[in-house]
Protein backbone atom coordinates (compact mmCIF):
# COMPACT_ATOMS: atom_id res chain seq x y z
CA UNK A 1 0.00 0.00 0.00
CA UNK A 2 2.56 2.55 0.95
CA UNK A 3 4.58 1.92 -2.15
CA UNK A 4 1.43 2.44 -5.09
CA UNK A 5 0.74 5.18 -2.71
CA UNK A 6 4.16 6.92 -3.50
CA UNK A 7 3.58 5.88 -6.90
CA UNK A 8 0.92 7.74 -7.37
CA UNK A 9 2.47 11.02 -5.75
CA UNK A 10 5.37 10.45 -8.12
CA UNK A 11 3.27 10.59 -11.24
CA UNK A 12 0.78 14.14 -10.13
CA UNK A 13 4.74 15.60 -9.94
CA UNK A 14 5.55 17.73 -12.67
CA UNK A 15 8.94 19.77 -12.67
CA UNK A 16 8.03 23.48 -13.18
CA UNK A 17 8.07 24.77 -16.58
CA UNK A 18 8.93 28.07 -17.26
CA UNK A 19 6.78 30.91 -18.44
CA UNK A 20 7.94 30.58 -22.03
CA UNK A 21 7.66 27.07 -22.39
CA UNK A 22 4.11 27.16 -21.24
CA UNK A 23 3.21 29.35 -23.94
CA UNK A 24 4.92 27.07 -26.56
CA UNK A 25 3.01 24.11 -25.25
CA UNK A 26 -0.43 25.87 -25.29
CA UNK A 27 0.10 27.38 -28.78
CA UNK A 28 1.20 23.78 -29.97
CA UNK A 29 -2.18 22.38 -28.43
CA UNK A 30 -4.65 24.59 -29.91
CA UNK A 31 -2.55 23.69 -33.78
CA UNK A 32 -2.28 28.12 -34.39
CA UNK A 33 -1.28 31.14 -32.48
CA UNK A 34 -4.86 32.23 -31.17
CA UNK A 35 -4.59 34.88 -28.41
CA UNK A 36 -6.62 33.30 -25.67
CA UNK A 37 -6.38 35.49 -22.29
CA UNK A 38 -3.92 33.33 -20.33
CA UNK A 39 -1.62 34.04 -23.37
CA UNK A 40 -1.97 38.09 -23.34
CA UNK A 41 -1.32 37.76 -19.80
CA UNK A 42 2.02 35.38 -20.30
CA UNK A 43 3.04 38.52 -22.51
CA UNK A 44 2.27 40.83 -20.02
CA UNK A 45 3.97 39.29 -17.44
CA UNK A 46 7.38 39.32 -20.07
CA UNK A 47 6.82 43.19 -21.13
CA UNK A 48 6.96 44.12 -17.85
CA UNK A 49 10.33 42.13 -16.98
CA UNK A 50 12.05 43.76 -19.47
CA UNK A 51 10.12 47.15 -19.25
CA UNK A 52 9.11 47.96 -15.47
CA UNK A 53 8.53 51.86 -16.05
CA UNK A 54 6.81 51.55 -19.22
CA UNK A 55 2.99 52.49 -19.38
CA UNK A 56 1.29 49.02 -20.85
CA UNK A 57 -2.12 50.61 -22.40
CA UNK A 58 -1.85 48.76 -25.51
CA UNK A 59 -1.47 45.51 -23.65
CA UNK A 60 -4.17 46.12 -20.71
CA UNK A 61 -6.71 48.86 -22.51
CA UNK A 62 -6.23 51.18 -19.42
CA UNK A 63 -3.74 53.77 -19.63
CA UNK A 64 -1.14 53.16 -16.63
CA UNK A 65 1.85 55.20 -15.76
CA UNK A 66 3.99 53.95 -12.84
CA UNK A 67 5.58 57.10 -10.22
CA UNK A 68 8.76 57.17 -11.47
CA UNK A 69 7.64 57.67 -15.24
CA UNK A 70 5.27 60.49 -14.40
CA UNK A 71 8.29 62.28 -12.32
CA UNK A 72 10.20 61.74 -15.22
CA UNK A 73 7.69 64.15 -17.45
CA UNK A 74 7.81 66.81 -14.72
CA UNK A 75 11.21 67.78 -15.96
CA UNK A 76 9.87 68.37 -19.67
CA UNK A 77 9.56 72.14 -20.90
CA UNK A 78 6.04 71.57 -21.86
CA UNK A 79 5.07 70.42 -17.92
CA UNK A 80 6.83 73.76 -17.20
CA UNK A 81 4.57 75.86 -18.90
CA UNK A 82 2.27 78.18 -16.63
CA UNK A 83 -1.77 76.93 -17.92
CA UNK A 84 -3.44 79.25 -20.40
CA UNK A 85 -6.90 79.89 -18.15
CA UNK A 86 -4.66 79.58 -14.29
CA UNK A 87 -7.32 81.74 -12.25
CA UNK A 88 -5.72 84.48 -10.27
CA UNK A 89 -5.88 83.30 -6.88
CA UNK A 90 -3.49 83.00 -3.57
CA UNK A 91 -2.90 79.60 -4.21
CA UNK A 92 -1.88 79.89 -7.57
CA UNK A 93 2.28 80.73 -7.87
CA UNK A 94 3.36 82.89 -9.89
CA UNK A 95 6.00 80.75 -11.68
CA UNK A 96 6.94 77.03 -11.76
CA UNK A 97 7.84 75.25 -8.51
CA UNK A 98 11.45 74.25 -9.41
CA UNK A 99 11.74 71.37 -7.97
CA UNK A 100 9.24 68.50 -6.59
CA UNK A 101 8.33 67.49 -3.28
CA UNK A 102 10.06 64.13 -4.16
CA UNK A 103 13.12 65.33 -5.19
CA UNK A 104 13.62 67.91 -2.11
CA UNK A 105 12.78 65.17 0.24
CA UNK A 106 15.54 63.22 -1.40
CA UNK A 107 18.68 65.99 -1.22
CA UNK A 108 17.70 66.89 2.25
CA UNK A 109 17.97 63.52 3.13
CA UNK A 110 21.37 62.90 1.62
CA UNK B 1 -17.09 60.92 22.46
CA UNK B 2 -16.28 63.36 25.36
CA UNK B 3 -19.05 66.00 24.07
CA UNK B 4 -21.33 66.89 21.01
CA UNK B 5 -18.74 68.32 19.23
CA UNK B 6 -16.74 65.49 18.81
CA UNK B 7 -19.09 64.11 15.94
CA UNK B 8 -17.82 67.27 13.81
CA UNK B 9 -14.56 66.56 14.27
CA UNK B 10 -14.48 62.84 13.57
CA UNK B 11 -15.67 63.90 10.26
CA UNK B 12 -13.09 67.19 9.14
CA UNK B 13 -11.69 65.62 6.04
CA UNK B 14 -12.88 68.34 3.62
CA UNK B 15 -16.37 67.53 3.01
CA UNK B 16 -19.06 67.27 5.89
CA UNK B 17 -20.18 71.07 5.80
CA UNK B 18 -22.54 70.55 2.79
CA UNK B 19 -25.50 72.37 4.59
CA UNK B 20 -28.27 74.29 2.51
CA UNK B 21 -27.09 77.83 3.90
CA UNK B 22 -28.38 80.81 1.96
CA UNK B 23 -26.05 82.86 0.80
CA UNK B 24 -26.72 86.97 0.39
CA UNK B 25 -27.58 88.27 -3.06
CA UNK B 26 -24.33 89.43 -4.15
CA UNK B 27 -22.98 86.53 -2.96
CA UNK B 28 -25.73 84.32 -5.14
CA UNK B 29 -24.24 86.35 -8.54
CA UNK B 30 -20.92 85.02 -7.58
CA UNK B 31 -22.10 81.86 -7.58
CA UNK B 32 -23.81 82.35 -10.59
CA UNK B 33 -20.93 83.48 -12.22
CA UNK B 34 -18.75 80.78 -10.87
CA UNK B 35 -21.12 78.61 -12.20
CA UNK B 36 -21.37 79.95 -15.50
CA UNK B 37 -17.97 79.84 -15.83
CA UNK B 38 -17.68 75.89 -14.83
CA UNK B 39 -20.18 75.26 -17.10
CA UNK B 40 -17.97 76.57 -19.99
CA UNK B 41 -15.02 74.90 -18.70
CA UNK B 42 -17.21 71.43 -18.82
CA UNK B 43 -18.47 72.37 -22.62
CA UNK B 44 -14.49 72.77 -23.54
CA UNK B 45 -13.54 69.05 -23.09
CA UNK B 46 -9.70 69.36 -22.37
CA UNK B 47 -7.82 67.17 -24.75
CA UNK B 48 -4.17 66.00 -24.72
CA UNK B 49 -2.17 67.99 -26.77
CA UNK B 50 0.19 66.62 -29.76
CA UNK B 51 3.10 64.21 -28.46
CA UNK B 52 1.91 64.48 -24.84
CA UNK B 53 0.99 61.75 -22.80
CA UNK B 54 -2.94 60.72 -22.46
CA UNK B 55 -3.85 60.31 -18.85
CA UNK B 56 -7.32 57.33 -18.71
CA UNK B 57 -9.40 60.05 -17.40
CA UNK B 58 -9.50 63.29 -17.54
CA UNK B 59 -9.10 65.56 -13.42
CA UNK B 60 -10.14 68.27 -12.18
CA UNK B 61 -8.46 70.09 -9.38
CA UNK B 62 -10.38 72.15 -6.60
CA UNK B 63 -9.46 74.41 -3.75
CA UNK B 64 -12.22 75.21 -1.22
CA UNK B 65 -11.51 77.40 2.38
CA UNK B 66 -13.56 78.03 5.29
CA UNK B 67 -13.35 81.86 5.78
CA UNK B 68 -11.73 82.51 9.43
CA UNK B 69 -14.10 83.82 12.00
CA UNK B 70 -17.65 82.51 10.58
CA UNK B 71 -19.35 79.96 11.29
CA UNK B 72 -20.05 76.86 8.91
CA UNK B 73 -23.82 77.04 8.99
CA UNK B 74 -23.86 80.17 7.22
CA UNK B 75 -21.52 79.05 4.45
CA UNK B 76 -22.73 76.75 1.72
CA UNK B 77 -20.16 74.42 0.63
CA UNK B 78 -20.88 75.16 -2.97
CA UNK B 79 -19.94 78.05 -2.74
CA UNK B 80 -16.32 77.64 -0.91
CA UNK B 81 -15.18 75.60 -3.49
CA UNK B 82 -13.02 77.20 -6.51
CA UNK B 83 -12.53 75.37 -9.70
CA UNK B 84 -8.50 75.57 -10.31
CA UNK B 85 -8.59 73.75 -13.55
CA UNK B 86 -8.40 70.46 -15.74
CA UNK B 87 -6.30 68.29 -17.31
CA UNK B 88 -6.25 65.16 -19.51
CA UNK B 89 -2.27 64.39 -20.20
CA UNK B 90 0.46 63.98 -17.74
CA UNK B 91 1.99 67.06 -19.03
CA UNK B 92 -0.71 69.16 -18.19
CA UNK B 93 -0.97 68.23 -14.65
CA UNK B 94 2.70 68.70 -13.94
CA UNK B 95 1.35 72.30 -15.46
CA UNK B 96 -1.30 72.68 -13.04
CA UNK B 97 0.91 70.98 -10.24
CA UNK B 98 4.12 72.62 -10.60
CA UNK B 99 2.15 76.16 -10.31
CA UNK B 100 -0.01 75.47 -6.84
CA UNK B 101 1.34 75.85 -3.88
CA UNK B 102 2.17 72.55 -2.09
CA UNK B 103 -0.60 71.25 0.51
CA UNK B 104 2.10 71.59 3.72
CA UNK B 105 2.18 75.65 2.50
CA UNK B 106 -1.62 75.92 3.05
CA UNK B 107 -2.98 77.78 6.21
CA UNK B 108 -6.21 77.63 7.98
CA UNK B 109 -9.18 75.42 6.98
CA UNK B 110 -8.36 74.34 3.36
CA UNK B 111 -8.52 71.73 1.30
CA UNK B 112 -7.47 70.39 -2.30
CA UNK B 113 -9.29 68.29 -4.35
CA UNK B 114 -8.35 66.54 -7.50
CA UNK B 115 -11.56 64.36 -8.93
CA UNK B 116 -12.20 62.86 -12.31
CA UNK B 117 -13.96 65.20 -14.44
CA UNK B 118 -17.71 65.78 -14.51
CA UNK B 119 -17.37 64.51 -10.71
CA UNK B 120 -18.11 67.43 -7.56
CA UNK B 121 -15.84 66.69 -4.71
CA UNK B 122 -19.44 66.56 -2.84
CA UNK B 123 -21.60 63.81 -1.26
CA UNK B 124 -24.81 64.67 -3.25
CA UNK B 125 -22.92 63.84 -6.75
CA UNK B 126 -24.35 60.83 -8.34
CA UNK B 127 -20.73 59.16 -8.49
CA UNK B 128 -20.51 59.77 -4.86
CA UNK B 129 -23.76 59.16 -3.14
CA UNK B 130 -23.14 55.43 -3.20
CA UNK B 131 -19.53 55.75 -2.29
CA UNK B 132 -17.10 55.92 0.66
CA UNK B 133 -13.74 57.12 1.47
CA UNK B 134 -10.69 55.54 3.09
CA UNK B 135 -9.47 58.37 5.34
CA UNK B 136 -5.74 58.83 6.96
CA UNK B 137 -4.90 61.56 9.73
CA UNK B 138 -1.35 62.33 8.90
CA UNK B 139 0.82 64.45 11.73
CA UNK B 140 2.07 67.76 10.27
CA UNK B 141 4.64 67.58 7.79
CA UNK B 142 3.49 65.02 5.85
CA UNK B 143 0.81 65.63 3.76
CA UNK B 144 2.77 67.43 0.88
CA UNK B 145 4.73 64.23 0.05
CA UNK B 146 1.58 62.04 1.06
CA UNK B 147 -0.50 64.20 -1.15
CA UNK B 148 2.00 63.68 -4.13
CA UNK B 149 2.29 60.30 -3.69
CA UNK B 150 -1.48 60.02 -3.59
CA UNK B 151 -2.36 61.62 -7.22
CA UNK B 152 0.55 60.25 -8.82
CA UNK B 153 -1.11 56.58 -8.08
CA UNK B 154 -4.43 58.03 -8.80
CA UNK B 155 -3.43 59.78 -12.17
CA UNK B 156 -1.27 56.48 -13.19
CA UNK B 157 -4.25 53.97 -12.22
CA UNK B 158 -1.75 52.41 -9.58
CA UNK B 159 -5.32 51.31 -8.11
CA UNK B 160 -7.00 48.41 -10.22
CA UNK B 161 -10.39 48.96 -9.43
CA UNK B 162 -11.46 49.79 -12.91
CA UNK B 163 -14.31 52.66 -12.90
CA UNK B 164 -14.20 52.67 -9.37
CA UNK B 165 -12.44 55.66 -7.85
CA UNK B 166 -13.55 59.41 -7.79
CA UNK B 167 -11.24 61.30 -6.50
CA UNK B 168 -8.58 62.29 -3.75
CA UNK B 169 -8.53 65.02 -1.05
CA UNK B 170 -6.08 66.27 1.19
CA UNK B 171 -7.37 68.63 3.69
CA UNK B 172 -5.13 71.04 5.97
CA UNK B 173 -6.47 71.49 9.40
CA UNK B 174 -4.71 73.38 12.44
CA UNK B 175 -3.46 70.17 14.45
CA UNK B 176 -3.12 67.79 11.69
CA UNK B 177 -3.85 66.77 7.82
CA UNK B 178 -6.15 64.74 6.49
CA UNK B 179 -5.88 62.40 3.68
CA UNK B 180 -8.36 60.55 1.81
CA UNK B 181 -9.15 58.89 -1.34
CA UNK B 182 -13.23 58.67 -2.62
CA UNK B 183 -14.71 55.32 -4.63
CA UNK B 184 -18.32 54.56 -6.53
CA UNK B 185 -19.44 51.86 -4.62
CA UNK B 186 -19.06 51.51 -0.56
CA UNK B 187 -20.50 48.15 0.12
CA UNK B 188 -18.13 46.49 -2.39
CA UNK B 189 -15.35 44.75 -0.04
CA UNK B 190 -12.64 43.51 -3.03
CA UNK B 191 -12.60 47.05 -4.29
CA UNK B 192 -12.51 48.87 -0.82
CA UNK B 193 -9.86 46.31 0.13
CA UNK B 194 -7.88 46.68 -2.82
CA UNK B 195 -7.68 50.55 -2.38
CA UNK B 196 -6.64 50.19 0.78
CA UNK B 197 -3.49 47.66 0.20
CA UNK B 198 -2.80 50.07 -2.61
CA UNK B 199 -2.93 53.34 -0.48
CA UNK B 200 -0.77 51.55 2.05
CA UNK B 201 1.88 50.44 -0.57
CA UNK B 202 1.89 54.13 -2.62
CA UNK B 203 1.85 56.38 0.37
CA UNK B 204 4.32 53.71 2.15
CA UNK B 205 2.81 53.83 5.40
CA UNK B 206 3.75 52.37 8.24
CA UNK B 207 2.31 49.15 9.73
CA UNK B 208 0.40 50.95 12.99
CA UNK B 209 -1.03 53.81 10.86
CA UNK B 210 -4.41 53.83 11.13
CA UNK B 211 -6.83 53.62 8.59
CA UNK B 212 -10.67 54.49 8.43
CA UNK B 213 -13.25 53.98 5.85
CA UNK B 214 -16.11 55.89 5.85
CA UNK B 215 -19.59 55.71 3.52
CA UNK B 216 -21.10 58.71 2.55
CA UNK B 217 -24.29 57.56 3.31
CA UNK B 218 -22.45 57.49 7.28
CA UNK B 219 -21.08 60.63 7.07
CA UNK B 220 -24.35 62.40 5.99
CA UNK B 221 -26.17 60.60 8.97
CA UNK B 222 -23.82 61.47 11.23
CA UNK B 223 -23.93 64.96 10.62
CA UNK B 224 -27.96 65.24 10.81
CA UNK B 225 -28.06 63.31 14.16
CA UNK B 226 -25.96 65.52 15.71
CA UNK B 227 -27.53 68.77 14.11
CA UNK B 228 -31.25 66.79 15.60
CA UNK B 229 -29.51 65.85 18.86
CA UNK B 230 -27.87 69.40 19.73
CA UNK B 231 -31.06 71.80 18.48
CA UNK B 232 -33.34 68.57 20.74
CA UNK B 233 -31.84 67.92 23.49
CA UNK B 234 -29.43 70.82 24.41
CA UNK B 235 -31.17 73.79 26.37
CA UNK B 236 -31.15 76.77 24.49
CA UNK B 237 -29.05 79.02 26.40
CA UNK B 238 -26.14 76.41 26.04
CA UNK B 239 -26.82 76.12 22.48
CA UNK B 240 -25.96 80.22 21.93
CA UNK B 241 -23.03 79.50 24.24
CA UNK B 242 -21.52 76.59 22.26
CA UNK B 243 -22.34 79.02 18.89
CA UNK B 244 -20.06 81.49 20.20
CA UNK B 245 -17.31 79.54 20.62
CA UNK B 246 -17.77 77.87 17.47
CA UNK B 247 -17.57 81.72 16.11
CA UNK B 248 -14.45 82.62 18.00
Amino acid sequence: MEVSRRRVLQRHLEPARPLRRCIQVDIEKEGKTQRTPEIISSYILIALSFFPSCHLHFLTGRISYTRDFLIGLACCPEAKRKPEFLPEHPIVLPKAVNSLFYLSYVNSDS
Amino acid sequence: MNNKFDALKDDDSGDHDQDQGSPKDSEKEKIEEDDKEQNTSKKKMVVPGAGEHPLQYNYTFWYSRRTPGRPASTQSYEQNIKQIGSFASVEQFWRFYSHMIRPGDLTGHSDFHLFKEGIKPMWEDDANKMGGKWIIRLRKGLASRCWENLILAMLGEQFMVGEEICGAVVSVRFQEDIISIWNKTASDQATTARIRDTLRRVLNLPPNTIMEYKTHTDSIKYVCLFVFYYFSLTPLSFQNEKACIIKH
